[in-house]
């Protein structure tokens, strides 16, 4: 019985209890004082909760998440690709002109390269109340928002900074996901290491992480007024 | 009225309003299906106190502002009931008459769970912590906040209640130890 009137109470009180759900309830209530007691007392625990929340200015739950294909890699390999051609179709002319025939052995090793630039050629990045994970294609990295030290915007110079695009990681430890663009945000851990991410909007993933920050430095102790 | 008086009178309001507002809100959210019909609630209970404040006749009591408030809130309720019944599930006029007489008895107990629970939240780990209290974001439902986090709404539902579950616990237990039954 308490664990059912716990079940309902909760239903109630996030606004998606059925009818039969709700008939229950009204029985239950109506009948005994005691279940009366915990139905207030779960629902006490609920309105404690949004008084809190409101209290320490929690962000609401979100997840934001940008996709960054490198465009420049696709570029490169369309280049690639156009030499290797050429040189096919010109290589072995014979009288009657260059030999367009030759290009079906390229098509095969062409698309292939082309879909795993398609796999491993973008940069995502997502928040949520958990953590920030970045990754490069399947291979993503995480970071818990409380082992995040310190967050900012910050112009990123591919070549000058990390050495190229995707993947990256310099002498000092600092590691970068580096997709099209000179926009991002870096991280320091608290652990010291630095991770810099290009994003199309990064002031809006700058934002939400501080705000993370600010709601549990509230929550442990200097309580907003 | 004059001027002079009226200002007297706004002041003492505002003051019994600010007190005790947590309060009301507490016994009016008990009999609500979310914080938003509360939070509607709240604004008519405030504005018909106010309309009504002239006929407020303190007893000397410390809660009497409280209690006349409550009168108002269950109105308010019934009122506010009556309209939303239509397109939503909402428990009938008797079963809250019946909470609101037992929701007003419990204050003083209620502001001791809100304390503890302070305490509590400190317990959960900061992941957990910040899903809790983002779920109780006023204006959010679970399933809402399940599309936004892109999870599967039972997955989420049944964590939300085991971190609800830890957090009644927690406050049961502590309140158990200051000597509250």
């Amino acid at each position: 019985m308490r664990e059912e009137l716990r079940i309902l109470a909760r239903a109630y009180a996030d606004g998606e209890i059925t009818d039969s759900q709700l008939q229950r309830l009204e029985y239950i209530l109506r009948g005994e004082p005691a279940a009366r007691q915990r139905y207030l007392e779960e629902m006490s625990l609920i309105n404690s909760l949004e008084e809190y929340s409101l209290s320490v200015d929690t962000p609401r739950a979100e997840r934001i998440r940008e996709t960054n294909h490198i465009w420049i890699i696709y570029k490169m390999a369309a280049a690639l690709w156009l030499v290797i051609a050429a040189f096919f179709v010109f290589s072995n002319t014979s009288s009657q002109g260059p030999d367009f025939t030759r290009l079906q052995f390229l098509v095969m090793p062409a698309a292939i390269h082309f879909v795993l630039i398609g796999v491993l050629g973008r940069i995502t990045v997502e928040v949520d109340h958990i953590c920030i994970k970045v990754g490069m294609g399947p291979f993503k990295s995480k970071t818990r928002i409380e082992d995040v030290q310190s967050i900012r915007t910050c112009t990123i110079r591919p070549i000058r900074d990390l050495w190229g695009w995707g993947w990256r990681r310099r002498m000092d430890g600092t590691r970068g996901f580096i997709g099209d663009g000179n926009e991002g945000f870096e991280f320091t851990r608290s652990d010291g290491k630095r991770t810099v991410v290009t994003a199309r909007d990064p002031q809006r993933f700058v934002d939400f992480v501080q705000r993370l920050k600010a709601n549990e430095t509230s929550v442990n102790g200097e309580k907003k007024e | 009225m004059s001027k002079p008086q009226f200002t007297d009178r706004y002041e003492q309001f505002i003051a019994q309003i600010e007190r005790h507002e947590r309060a009301i809100r507490g016994v009016v959210r008990s009999m609500l299906p979310s914080s938003q019909d509360a939070d509607d609630v709240m604004q008519e209970v405030c504005l018909a106190c106010w309309n009504k404040f002239a006929d407020f006749a303190p007893d000397g009591s410390e809660d009497a502002f409280f209690r006349w408030a409550c009168v108002v809130a269950r109105f308010e309720v019934l009122k506010h009931r009556r309209k939303c019944a239509r397109d939503r599930l909402v428990l009938s006029e008797e079963t809250i008459q019946l909470l609101s007489a037992e929701a007003e008895q419990r204050v003083s107990r209620a502001e001791l769970e809100r304390q503890v629970l302070e305490d509590c939240l400190g317990t959960l780990q900061p992941s957990d912590r910040r899903l809790i209290l983002s779920i109780h974001v006023r204006g959010d439902s679970v399933a809402k906040t399940a599309r936004q986090l892109g999870q599967n709404v039972r997955r989420l539902y049944s964590l939300v209640n085991v971190l609800r579950d830890r957090l009644g616990d927690c406050v049961r237990n502590k309140l158990a130890d200051r000597g509250v039954a």
